[in-house]
């Protein structure tokens, strides 16, 4: 029993798993980042500038909650500007989303965020924190080994593919993804009667900063029905999710699921944009490998198509 | 059925394992992040009882070693960034709220109000809202209960906007402007979702006329010779580095 007990043990967290998955992830996050970078770019010396709204340079009022030693920014303050820091972080970004020098990127990447967190924690949002998040498991694993810049220098030079990752900090992500849910789930139902009582989404519709943007008809129409089918479908997503994605008849249908709550709330809420992307981009590192082989066949499926109906369009205008 | 270890990431796993040793160091490693990420995530209730049971049944000195050890603990896991306590839409709020950020200019006897031209508060375009905006409302809830961030923001308001219509700037005042929501119930009977009134006060007024006041020397200094303004860069430097 013991030793079934460690053999599934080992083969759970030190086994080799295919590294498609998680190249998806890279692409995925880095590709958010990226955009999250040259979104952050117009206010990059307002939020991060030591006369910006940390306000270090006021001298009678020291803040300890900002520029924490932790911060890279911290110890470059006065010798190096930080407008400097925005295209380091960017390049960084970059480079780890085409999997370019890829662990180097991704530590890069980790202390840029770093600095940003610990400089001004007032902007701190939850992207920020799932990207750090992900970035130090990340550290443990070669992100570049596929569908990278790094697999096609190697090819060039003759080396061995790298098809496959240690699982370890393949599981650490995943876990701490699920626990995300399961913290915050109770913490839900303690703070919040609504969540019980399925009229949550009627505080969430009506928030003007965190809301649906004025779709008050979600609330209001049929009693208010579709709020409490809103609602417990949140709840029983956020419930099913961290035990059945490990269960393989059940894992697309709960992948889908959440995804589809999260990508819902991030064209319709303002503000949570980033975040709820974010939480749909570390989803990818559920993906198995007869997912990614799916997904590749119907990519290919679809091209083919449009190739086709190509060819067919040029041949009937090439004949009129 | 397949078992959560055969059916991740596809069909059997490969079986090549690392040493032991690694096996055990990460095995070590695993439990001890869990356990530091479980205990950050409990509620503060469930911290001061263990304390309080540690102050009362062990002695002093091992109990100062306890604490100790999860300062360190919680330390280490703030470094790493595995200390985040998540909540998605826990406690909703049940009322709308917004700042509505004044520069108060002048003496008291020819004081002049101005709402000054910030984001959420003043007319922006829907490109400049949905990009150059995004991280407004998350800084605005940070702050909501953080006097020192209000502070922090203030000063640099003054920073910004240090004079208007030749008057110097004496104050930053924030009001807040509240509208409540109708509980669901009642929404749903009436068809609508708020209460008809809003209710206005003032949260703080923060004096900082020094911080404008420098703003203005500073900006006079920018027509001066570029050694004054060398010497004014490297104090502020100096500033900082003393702080």
């Amino acid at each position: 029993m013991f030793d079934r007990l460690i053999q599934s043990w080992n083969t759970f967290w030190f086994s080799r798993l295919d590294a498609r998955p998680l190249a998806m992830f890279r692409i995925a996050i880095g590709g958010l980042f990226s955009i999250w970078f040259l979104f952050i770019l117009p206010n990059w010396q307002r939020f991060f500038a030591g006369d910006g709204i940390v306000s270090l340079v006021s001298a009678d009022f020291p803040n300890n909650r900002v520029n924490g030693p932790l911060s890279l920014f911290h110890w470059t303050e006065g010798w190096l500007p930080i407008e400097i820091f925005w295209p380091i972080a960017f390049a960084f970004c970059l480079a780890f989303t085409f999997g370019f020098y890829t662990r180097i990127s991704t530590l890069g990447l980790l202390l840029m965020i770093n600095a940003m967190v610990h400089r001004n924690p007032y902007i701190v949002h939850g992207e920020e924190l799932v990207i750090r998040m992900c970035l130090l498991y990340c550290l443990f694993m070669d992100l570049g080994s596929v569908w990278s810049i790094d697999a096609w220098r190697r090819k060039q030079h003759g080396k061995s593919e790298r098809n496959t990752i240690l699982a370890w900090p393949i599981r650490m992500m995943q876990i701490n993804i699920c626990l995300i849910y399961l913290i915050s789930l109770p913490f839900k139902f303690y703070d919040d009667a609504g969540w019980v009582t399925g009229d949550a989404f009627h505080w969430t519709v009506a928030s003007e900063m965190w809301g649906l943007g004025g779709m008050y008809w979600i609330t209001l129409w049929g009693g208010g029905i579709l709020r409490k089918c809103f609602t417990f479908y949140t709840v029983l997503i956020e419930t099913l999710f961290p035990t059945l994605v490990w269960f393989k008849p059940c894992r697309r249908f709960v992948l889908a699921g959440i995804a589809a709550l999260h990508i819902g709330i991030g064209l319709l809420v303002p503000n949570v944009s980033f975040f709820t992307f974010s939480m749909v981009c570390t989803f990818t590192a559920f993906l198995a490998r007869e997912d990614v082989d799916l997904m590749l066949a119907v990519v290919g499926r679809v091209r083919r198509s449009l190739l086709s109906l190509y060819m067919v369009t040029k041949a009937t205008n090439a004949s009129l | 059925m397949t078992t959560p270890t055969q059916s991740l990431q596809g069909s059997t796993p490969s079986v090549s394992l690392p040493p032991r040793w690694q096996r055990i160091a990460l095995s070590i490693a695993t439990l001890l992040i869990f356990t530091t990420i479980c205990w950050c995530n409990l509620p503060a209730a469930a911290h001061q009882a263990c304390y309080q049971w540690c102050e009362k049944n062990l002695p002093a000195q091992l109990n100062y070693r306890m604490r100790q050890s999860e300062w360190y603990a919680r330390y280490a896991a703030h470094i790493g960034g595995v200390d985040n306590r998540w909540q998605m839409y826990g406690g909703q709020s049940r009322f709308n709220w917004e700042f509505q950020i004044y520069g108060e200019y002048g003496e008291d006897n020819e004081r002049v109000d101005r709402l000054l031209p910030l984001p959420r508060q003043s007319e922006r375009s829907l490109l400049t809202r949905w990009i150059v905006d995004f991280k407004e409302a998350k800084f605005y809830l940070n702050i909501y209960n953080d006097e020192i961030g209000r502070e922090c923001y203030a000063r640099y308001l003054a920073r910004q906007f240090p004079e208007h219509q030749g008057k110097p700037l004496k104050n930053i005042r924030f009001d807040m402007r509240i509208r409540y929501i109708l509980p669901p119930y009642v929404a749903v009977s009436k068809q609508k979702l708020f209460e008809d009134d809003f209710s206005t006060f003032t949260r703080d007024r923060f004096a900082v006329s020094q911080d404008a006041q420098w703003a203005l020397a500073a900006t006079a200094q920018d027509s001066a010779p570029a050694a004054l303004l060398l010497n004014t860069v490297s104090q502020r430097s100096q500033v900082v580095e003393d702080r």
